[in-house]
């Protein structure tokens, strides 16, 4: 097993404060890891730090980067792209090549076909000729995809990527990302634990701090040792199974068993 | 009709007519998809503190023009990033600061009184060889950019922070990209004036978009519009002997109604066709 990223104590916040404290994570290849957490917890941030996009207060981040081109490929939220920006499909697809530090972008055939070949693979290379205005949502997050794997990164961060997601593409979704995860890491924010722990191999638990718990079933009691206040939701027709059994009394309208079920 | 071809000003307005089509093209087409004509109508504005201040000193008002725009749109970016002030309430703050400090000097500069009207509405038909000389310049300056970068610009505009996340060097191509339209916003005064520049840097580019929707389509497309508009403005113009910077703008915006009932009665068909089927 090869390190990826190694986060080292670290905390990190903006103008307005400290948003993560003596965070320790370690993600290497191989590894499926759930982001989970509250608003405002932190989650973000820890994306952010992971992608360079800011720096730590204190505490050190290694990144054991030796690949051409990008290390990490990045599934943004989609609320802050313009859906109106005139840019095509097959150019966002293009855009995760733009090579590091490099100002003059130009793509040969071959970066041509290769983007081709994955809106291919996703089903929708009829669509690289048009623009993201036209797209549905699931269509954009597959467009995304194309561009996070263009680069044959080693870490696959996803953000959110159920929110604009009709439930047949979301199922669609985590089939592919099992399949890319035999061949890179995965992180992947959700507040759907639910769902995604079905999926991931381990849990991190960001409130401030991070609690990082080394296999995909987490319980109530666990979530609230950990002051990660969340509640365990199952829903949609997701297969998936949640949640070992555990002491509580409450009477949540959830089972502790794995299940399959479907409630509007 | 050759006629008015033999007059030196009439070639002049036909070039800078072209130049100014060109780099608009570019310019608009980038200050269109990112949503920045606010901005450019700030730095428009404020340059006429520049062009004030210009006579006051005695240099060449498109000098202080140019150095009041860029001073303007990098105070715009970077007092909108670094305090709490908002960008679009930092654009107003610098929109009527700098036509009141260009009031103030041209007050303030004796004797000769310049003619203003050519500076708010432009003067097409003065445009001198200088010009000519300076919208050249900018017009290779404007699409060696372009042919070079236009993939970085392109990505950097669309998702600013996935470049970001890719080490693209995202500051540097904002403030080169800033700069670029604040000096082909200044060179553009020339042709149409502080109030109708913004009009060549969003008129056609919005035209465009209606019929293509990719950013190197909507450049070349309203390029043309541009050229077209200008051609049928400035003969209009000549005939009816009206102001030529505002015959233009009109034009403009004849040609964008036009083209946008068009595109509603494609529409109105298609959809009827659909449900035909």
């Amino acid at each position: 097993m090869n390190e990826l990223i190694i986060l080292d104590n670290v905390t990190a916040g903006y103008n307005n404060g400290i948003v993560l404290r003596d965070v320790s994570i370690t993600v290497s290849d191989q590894d499926f890891v759930g982001v989970i957490g509250p608003n405002g917890g932190g989650k973000t941030t820890l994306i952010k730090l992971i992608l360079g996009l800011i720096k730590p207060v204190s505490g050190t981040i290694q990144r054991f980067d030796n690949q051409e081109g990008s290390f990490i490929g990045y599934l943004p939220q989609q609320s802050h792209i313009d859906r109106k920006f005139p840019i095509t499909v097959q150019d966002i697809v293009l855009s995760g090549l733009m090579s590091t530090g490099k100002a003059v972008n130009r793509y040969s055939s071959t970066d041509k076909k290769q983007a081709l070949d994955l809106l291919e693979q996703m089903g929708i290379s009829n669509l690289a000729k048009r623009t993201t205005a036209e797209l549905s949502g699931g269509q954009l997050q597959r467009v995304f995809i194309c561009r996070a794997l263009i680069s044959s990164p080693k870490l696959l961060i996803l953000d959110e990527p159920n929110t604009f997601v009709d439930n047949r593409f979301e199922h669609e979704m985590y089939e592919l990302l099992q399949k890319f995860n035999e061949k890179m890491a995965i992180m992947i924010i959700s507040h759907d634990i639910g769902t995604i722990s079905y999926f991931v191999k381990t849990i991190a638990c960001v409130n401030t701090y991070l609690h990082y718990h080394p296999s995909n079933i987490i319980t109530e009691a666990q979530l609230a040792g950990y002051n990660c206040p969340l509640q365990i939701i199952t829903h949609g027709d997701v297969p998936h199974t949640v949640l070992q059994k555990h002491d509580h009394s409450h009477d949540y309208d959830q089972e502790f068993t794995p299940h399959e079920h479907t409630h509007e | 009709m050759a006629g008015i071809l033999s007059f030196d000003f009439v070639r002049h307005a036909i070039e800078a007519a072209f130049l100014a089509s060109i780099t608009c093209g570019f310019i608009g087409a980038y200050i269109v998809a990112r949503r920045m004509v606010f901005i450019s109508g700030g730095i428009t504005h404020a340059s006429f503190g520049g062009i004030g201040l210009g006579y006051f000193l005695g240099i060449n008002p498109i000098l202080g023009a140019a150095i009041f725009s860029v001073l303007s749109a990098f105070g715009i970016r970077l007092v909108s990033k670094q305090t709490d002030i908002r960008e679009d309430s930092a654009i107003g703050i610098l929109w009527s600061f700098g036509m009141a400090v260009g009031i103030i000097f041209i007050y303030l500069t004796p004797g000769y009184a310049p003619n203003l009207m050519s500076y708010l509405f432009g003067s097409i038909l003065t445009v001198t060889s200088t010009d000519l000389a300076f919208m050249g310049t900018l017009t290779l300056v404007t699409v060696a950019v372009f042919l070079l970068f236009y993939r970085t610009i392109l990505f950097i505009s669309f998702d600013e922070e996935y470049a970001r996340s890719h080490n693209a060097p995202v500051e540097t191509f904002n403030y080169l990209m800033l700069t670029l339209v604040a000096l082909v916003i200044v060179i553009n005064i020339r042709v149409a004036g502080i109030i109708l520049v913004i009009s060549y840097l969003t008129i056609p580019q919005s035209t465009a978009n209606l019929f293509v929707n990719d950013l190197k389509k909507i450049i070349i497309v309203s390029m043309i519009i541009s050229f077209t508009g200008s051609m049928t403005g400035l003969f209009l113009s000549y005939y009816w002997n009206i102001p030529s910077g505002a015959t233009i703008i009109f034009v403009f915006v004849l040609i964008f109604i036009v083209a946008r009932a068009l595109v509603y009665l494609r529409n109105l068909k298609q959809r009827k066709s659909a449900i035909a089927d």
